[in-house]
């Protein structure tokens, strides 16, 4: 039996956070309940460039990202 | 008496709450810290941290951010009580303040916006002129001056930036103090004394005076005290000064004067307004006149303090022992005090 892990991310500035295309809410987020292995992350916010990153969860575990920093879009 | 000192230092050596000891500096850097934390997602070192930062000497821009960070750790804490708790003083510091819409997102910001609201409903206050940032402030992250920085349409024009430097405390003491004398046989004496204390903080350094009269029984006591006293990290202080203490008897004036090198460590016992402390002091240049003579001295206190929130006023309860010895062990002095002290702070 494989147990689930978590993500916790956190981001600067706060950006809508996506699991595996799914919308989770707006970052800070603390232990989303995610079943173990890869997993896309994507933030977004308007302004901002989408920031798409992947992310391997071991069974039990917790993976946390707090540093993830959004650029401004260019004018 | 090395029970008493033994006492002392068991309590200055048990694991006390020293939430901030890894933050060290002033409030400023305690804040930096706790925004840091904050980030990292550990919201209950945030707001151990922010609480810590607000106890201190902040401008009202830094306690503005401090505030709303502490708001939102609070509610991802799920704690919503205590959330718009910060929310509520952040609204009745700052009623024009906006939080860092780059920061907090949205839940945080309506929240707030909705205590706010019901704040302004209930209790209408007039804006505090926000103040332009300080050194302390300096050191906060960057959203601090971003988002605490007053609009220059909200400074009325003729308001003069104030600083909250310098506090001064005044404090009245009632003390209970039992001298005991050795080997001379001189019989112990107690009693009552009176005494205040005085100081002046500016930043981390704290001068400060106390005086303390009174009748014990046999001999009466005047003792005087002045320390600089330096905040090393935000729960320990050294200080350095002079402790004069002079017995009045039938035998005529003794005169005991030493230097004191201490260290007193504060940690919170129940949220940001009773703390406990711990000090201890090493005595250089004892210098006796009744026999003359010179020698060595110690001592330690241990006590608690109650500050009601954003108040003037603290009362504490302290008890303290010292000893002094003369070389050649020709006289020891035992000093125990017990005493409740109740201070006012400006600016509080």
């Amino acid at each position: 039996m494989t147990l689930p892990g978590y993500l916790s991310i956190n981001s600067t500035p706060w950006a809508e956070l996506s699991v595996d295309g799914r919308v989770i809410g707006n970052t800070p987020q603390l232990n989303i309940r995610v079943p173990a292995g890869a997993h896309d992350v994507e933030l977004r916010r308007n302004g901002f460039e989408t920031r798409r990153t992947s992310v391997t969860v071991g069974s039990g575990s917790t993976v946390r990202i707090t540093k993830i920093v959004l650029t401004r879009v260019a004018p | 008496m090395k029970h008493h000192v033994l006492a002392v230092a068991l309590l200055l050596a048990l694991p006390v709450r020293a939430p901030a000891q890894d933050a060290g500096g002033g409030p400023g850097a305690v804040l930096t810290s706790a925004i840091s934390a904050y980030q990292d997602l550990d919201f209950d070192r945030a707001a151990v941290l922010l609480r810590r930062a607000l106890s201190g000497n902040l401008s009202d821009s830094a306690r503005a951010v401090a505030l709303t960070y502490l708001g939102a750790a609070e509610h991802y804490r799920s704690r919503p009580d205590s959330a718009a708790a910060a929310f509520r003083r952040l609204a009745l510091l700052a009623p024009r303040y906006e939080p860092d819409t780059l920061v907090f997102p949205p839940e945080i910001t309506r929240q707030y916006n909705e205590v706010r609201n019901s704040v302004a409903a209930q209790q209408p206050v007039a804006p505090i002129p926000q103040r332009p940032g300080n050194a302390t402030d300096s050191v906060a992250a960057p959203s601090l001056a971003a988002t605490a920085r007053p609009k220059p349409s909200e400074a009325p024009a003729s308001s003069a930036p104030k600083e909250e430097r310098i506090i001064a405390t005044a404090a009245g003491t009632v003390a209970n103090v039992r001298a005991h004398s050795e080997p001379a046989g001189l019989p112990a004496a107690s009693g009552a004394a009176l005494g205040m204390t005085l100081s002046v903080r500016v930043r981390r350094f704290e001068l400060g005076a106390r005086y303390l009269q009174g009748s014990l029984g046999t001999r009466d006591l005047v003792e005087g005290a002045a320390a600089l006293r330096f905040d090393a990290t935000p729960w320990l202080n050294v200080y350095a000064g002079q402790q004069i203490r002079r017995y009045d008897s039938p035998f005529g004036a003794e005169r005991w004067a030493t230097w004191q090198l201490g260290a007193r460590g504060d940690w919170a016992i129940s949220g940001e307004h009773v703390r406990g402390h711990a000090m201890l002091w090493q005595g250089f240049g004892l210098r006796v006149n009744v026999p003359p003579g010179s020698g060595s001295a110690r001592g330690g206190e241990v006590g608690v303090t109650v500050d009601p929130s954003r108040g003037p006023f603290s009362f504490g309860l302290s008890y303290g022992v010292d000893r002094a010895a003369v070389s050649g062990l020709t006289r020891r002095e035992t000093v125990q005090t017990l005493q409740l002290t109740a201070g006012l702070r400006h600016p509080h």
